[in-house]
């Protein structure tokens, strides 16, 4: 899951580092914005084939936080 | 000034055959006849197909609820004076069970419309299968403009689709329409959407194709409000499309669509296309976001099993199309 994600990560915005932090903050460490964060949440549906509800994108804070509610989420 | 986008190297393409289908049509029974040229054109392409009819007293509810998912798509003809909203509850059937059938809804005013929807459909079953090719449009704002580049990065990551983003910033609205006339596969367009178009290129409405003659596309996928709406006006924008002859089948909204929703159609309908999905109805089940907000505002008009091929000249003429990055 983490490779997957750190992979895809770097698909959505290139000038994601090559390496950082699991718990780097997507915004303020990545340089991610907004829209990076829909297609982010739009692309861990269509892969876990899971229903995430707009009011918790706020909950996608960097990748650690992403696998805790996958973790929660997908059992 | 360049032209248009690149690839050309068509035979690394990857594409699913065509699988056999069978189309159930439902229309009034005083278009029967008018509808047999392009039930040969489905049998020629080896869709075969189920055809009922209905009385136009029948209660048009009455024959939505006899369509029956055993076939694999359906298209319903009727009365142009219904609004595509009042008719079906989303762009498929779908009930407790796995299986769902796309299905399109064909509104017609006179045999003269569906004369024109079964021309254009039968162009479009008539073309060489293997080349799915995908317009990217959108409308000059940053949020609609990064979508648009990131799926054209998603297209564009594994195998050599023709792709052309002819975003609102990179040409005016005349040459992307001269582009869409050449006969490409499908459209995708985000952005700000009307009843009666698109608010991208300065205002898109059905003249502005209808006065460009061309080709036929496949389908033509609007990932905006309100383009099946017929709010405030007479026949929605993605209804016209179909009336006119600019594409076989059409995908819009009839109500407004949150751009969270419209994103995760985007990068699903990028994968999809990837896979090598070739047909209109296949793209919107296996693209469809699980949230029902995502898909229950739209509906198909049009042509269910419309393929996104292109026509034989289109990506010659396409790669013509002059971008000003």
């Amino acid at each position: 899951m983490e490779e997957f994600l750190i992979s895809k990560i770097r698909k959505i915005n290139p000038r994601v580092p090559k390496e950082f932090s699991l718990t780097a903050n997507f915004k303020t460490d990545l340089g991610l914005d907004s829209l990076d964060l829909i297609e982010w949440v739009a692309v861990i549906e269509q892969k876990y084939q899971l229903e995430i509800p707009d009011k918790d994108f706020e909950q996608f804070i960097s990748i650690q936080h992403t696998i805790t509610y996958l973790t929660e989420h997908i059992g | 000034m360049h032209h248009g986008n690149p690839t050309l190297m068509l035979s690394r393409q990857e594409c699913l055959p065509v699988p056999e289908k069978h189309i159930l049509i439902i229309l009034p029974d005083i278009f029967l006849q008018a509808i047999r040229p392009l039930v040969i054109a489905y049998k020629q392409n080896g869709i075969s197909s189920t055809i009922k009819t209905y009385s136009l007293q029948d209660h048009l509810d009455t024959v939505v609820s006899t369509i029956s998912k055993k076939y694999d798509a359906a298209l319903l003809v009727g009365s142009g004076n219904r609004a595509p909203r009042t008719v079906l509850n989303g762009p498929f059937l779908s009930d407790n069970s796995s299986k769902r059938i796309p299905v399109g809804w064909l509104p017609v005013k006179s045999e003269e419309n569906l004369h024109q929807f079964v021309n254009t459909a039968i162009k479009v079953h008539s073309r060489k299968k293997g080349l799915v090719s995908t317009a990217i449009l959108a409308q000059r704002h940053p949020r609609f403009l990064k979508m648009a580049i990131r799926m054209e990065t998603i297209l564009k990551e594994k195998n050599h689709l023709p792709v052309y983003k002819w975003t609102s910033d990179l040409l005016v609205q005349e040459e992307m329409i001269r582009g869409l006339r050449t006969g490409l596969g499908c459209a995708i367009y985000f952005g700000h959407g009307r009843p009666n178009g698109w608010v991208g290129y300065y205002g898109t409405r059905i003249h502005h194709f209808t006065n460009i003659p061309g080709e036929p596309l496949g389908a033509v996928l609007s990932l905006c409000c309100l383009t099946a709406s017929r709010k405030r006006t007479g026949m929605s924008f993605s209804e016209a499309l179909l009336i006119n002859g600019v594409a076989a089948a059409a995908f819009g909204a009839v109500t407004n669509t949150l751009h969270t929703d419209n994103t995760r159609w985007a990068v699903r309908i990028s994968d999809s296309l990837k896979k090598g999905i070739n047909t209109l109805g296949d793209l919107i089940l296996d693209a469809c976001p699980l949230g029902e907000s995502a898909w229950r505002t739209y509906r198909i008009i049009g042509d269910p099993l419309a393929p996104l091929f292109s026509c034989e000249k289109a990506i010659i003429k396409a790669n013509q199309v002059k971008v000003y990055p």
